[in-house]
């Protein structure tokens, strides 16, 4: 039996101390999940939905020069196409893909982007002018939106490397079979929409493919707008500056319409934060109560032969195991929570299927110095209740 | 300033030994000028009206409070200045402390509470040395059967008996009891009283103090304190 031991056996046989772990360990990990579930999403928007190629197509409404405008575009190295009206999207039908629906008519949307993407099934969508397009895995007809609780889901796998027909939209209105018309285009693959909001059935082509089709079918009068792609959203402030100063205006085509409520994110931030500092002051006065029932036997110690430095000593050894032991709270916690998150959570609340949690070290590391803050705290009380202890030496008896 | 006393066969000695408490700037007289020697061996009784000082002498006697004014030997050292660490082996080594609500750590076992003061002492560093020591003094006091209880699993009488256990642990020359008996019903008084006169005999110097009437039987002297002096 030694000092040492008998410190430890006295901090684990005192049950505050377990409240106080468990209370550090519950608040640390869940501010360090919340945070990372946060940061995990807005990586996840980057990474995955507002890169994808319609978040960096912009347009250009009535340009006044148009070949200047397009020129100037082309000279900007982050722009990597520019098409107008005609390589933007339009609707088709989708006559192979019908007969699989019971005589639906079932449309798909041809949008045309510059750069290639990538597909989970087949082959990428080349960056070059091709006449190939690439399909979402999950498809679903647009007239799905349309029927409330239809879910018509269609497997394209089999059509990969295969000529698909596509028809015109307008081409097929009752009592205008002189004007249909068919168009061929080779489905090089699948790309993976699961990770994508509403992109159910949206076809890329290249817009150099797209617009070569549609001037074979349409005229289109008000083709005011010119279109362009940049390569990475990172650089969408720059490109849209620098076009202001050359007094265009650039719109992005799509709303970024969060597809995961990010605000409840928010809202969940914040009760981590007031969960934090509630917990932390809870610990705190647990801990002042702790040391207030410590004193007396504080005052004992030195009764019985304990000097000042051994004292303090063993204030140093129950701050160490107090620190050791809240990070293994915390981890117990943490590794708690993850579990929770990845089983849990994915069940009740979909949206967290795709969303990788990524504990971010940022995280981990503000924890700790709030942790090793609050330890330190501890500390400097508890050597302050030495201090009284050696001062109130009168009341001992 | 190493001052050494010359008589021979006294353990503690008080020399015009005086005590205030100031409450601002109103000065309370508790001792005044008291001299007195205590010897080995001997059972020693301080009686006296409630806020006489009797506390607060065995404390100063203790070396857990300082006088006001004069000098206390134990052992012919002049332990008056010395140092937090200096003081804290004397008191580990040479003085063992019973008090009314006995004073136990609530988070040990009787066995661990005896070996604290050992565990504190270095000359009792080998475990086998501490544990012998330790259960011997629990045998001593009766307790044998009850080493692995908490505090809160024993009863009055005999969580007092470990605080004397432990008051034994560095066989220390002198034990100061403070009400030892207060909380008490008259079978683990007697208990403790026959305790104490049993390690008097042993050669330690009890210094008691205790409102109890049976007291007196077992006292070699009777120390009256009143207004400030011994009588
Ligand atoms: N820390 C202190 N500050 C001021 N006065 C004190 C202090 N401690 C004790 N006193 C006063 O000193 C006097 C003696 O107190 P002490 O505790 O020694 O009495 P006592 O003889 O032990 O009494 P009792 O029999 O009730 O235990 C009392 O009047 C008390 O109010
Ligand atoms: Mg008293």
């Amino acid at each position: 039996m030694s000092s040492l031991k008998i410190t430890i056996k006295k901090f684990f046989r005192n049950k505050l101390n377990y409240l106080i772990l468990i209370l550090i360990g519950i608040c640390c990990a869940f501010s360090i999940i919340v945070n990372s579930l946060t940061y995990s999403t807005k990586e996840y928007y980057k990474d995955n939905v507002l890169n994808w190629a319609d978040y960096r197509i912009f347009s250009i409404l009535h340009p006044e020069n148009r070949e200047k405008l397009i020129n100037k575009l082309n000279s900007m190295e982050e722009v990597i196409g520019v098409f107008d009206e005609y390589g933007y999207y339009t609707a088709w039908y989708m006559p192979d893909i019908e007969e699989h629906f019971e005589g639906k008519e079932i449309t798909v949307r041809i949008s045309g982007v510059a750069g290639e993407i990538p597909a989970v099934k087949g082959e990428n969508l080349p960056a070059t002018d091709e006449d190939v397009m690439i399909c979402p895995i999950t498809y679903r007809p647009l007239e799905n939106l349309l029927v409330e609780n239809t879910k018509l889901e269609f497997d394209l796998t089999p059509f990969i490397g295969k000529e698909m027909t596509i028809v015109p939209l307008e081409s097929r209105s009752p009592g205008k079979d002189d004007i249909y018309k068919e168009f061929k285009i080779k489905l090089v693959g699948l790309y993976d929409n699961d990770r994508l909001n509403n992109f159910y059935h949206d076809c890329y082509t290249n817009y150099n493919t797209l617009a070569k089709i549609r001037k074979q079918v349409t005229t289109i009068k008000n083709n005011s707008h010119i279109y362009f792609q940049i390569d990475d959203k990172i650089n969408e402030e720059k490109v849209i500056s620098e076009l202001k100063k050359s007094g265009y205006f650039a719109h992005s085509v799509m709303d970024i319409d969060y597809v995961l409520a990010v605000d409840s994110f928010d809202t969940l931030e914040y009760i981590g934060k007031g969960l934090f500092i509630i917990s932390m002051l809870i610990v705190l006065c647990l801990f002042s109560y702790n040391l207030f029932r410590n004193k007396k036997i504080i005052k004992l110690n030195k009764i019985l032969g304990y000097s000042n430095i051994r004292l303090l000593f063993n204030s140093i050894i129950e701050t160490i195991l107090l620190f050791i032991n809240s990070c293994i709270s915390l981890i117990i916690f943490l590794l708690v929570g993850i579990h929770v998150f990845k089983n849990y959570l994915p069940d009740h609340y979909p949206s967290f299927k795709q969303i990788n949690l990524i504990i971010s070290p940022l995280e981990f590391k503000k924890v700790f110095i709030v942790l090793i803050f609050i330890i330190a705290f501890i500390f400097i009380i508890n050597i302050i209740s030495l201090l009284l202890g050696k001062s109130n030496r009168k009341n001992i008896i | 300033m190493e001052e050494k006393n010359t008589k021979n066969n006294t353990l503690i000695s008080l020399k015009n030994l005086s005590k205030s408490y100031y409450k601002g700037s109103k000065e309370i007289k508790v001792l005044n000028n008291i001299n007195l020697d205590f010897e080995p061996g001997k059972f020693y009784l301080i009686v006296g009206h409630s806020g006489s000082g009797k506390s607060t002498l065995l404390k100063i006697m203790g070396l857990i409070d300082k006088p006001t004014n004069g000098e206390i030997f134990i052992n012919n050292n002049n332990v008056n200045n010395l140092s937090d660490r200096k003081l804290a082996k004397f008191r580990n080594n040479e003085i063992g402390f019973v008090f009314q609500d006995y004073f136990l750590d609530k988070l040990l076992t009787a066995y661990e509470n005896v070996t604290v003061p050992m565990i504190i002492n270095k000359e009792y560093k080998k475990r086998k040395i501490v544990k012998k020591r330790a259960l011997e003094l629990l045998d001593f006091v009766g307790l044998k059967d009850r080493i692995k209880h908490f505090p809160k699993e024993l009863s009055g009488g005999e969580e007092q008996r470990v605080a004397i256990a432990r008051a034994l642990a560095n066989d220390p020359s002198i034990i100061l009891a403070d009400e030892p008996t207060g909380n008490l019903d008259v079978e683990s008084e007697k208990f403790i009283f026959e305790k104490l006169k049993e390690m008097s005999k042993n050669g330690k110097c009890i210094i008691m103090v205790s409102h109890s009437k049976d007291a007196i039987n077992y006292a070699d002297k009777v120390l009256e304190v009143k207004d400030g002096v011994i009588l």
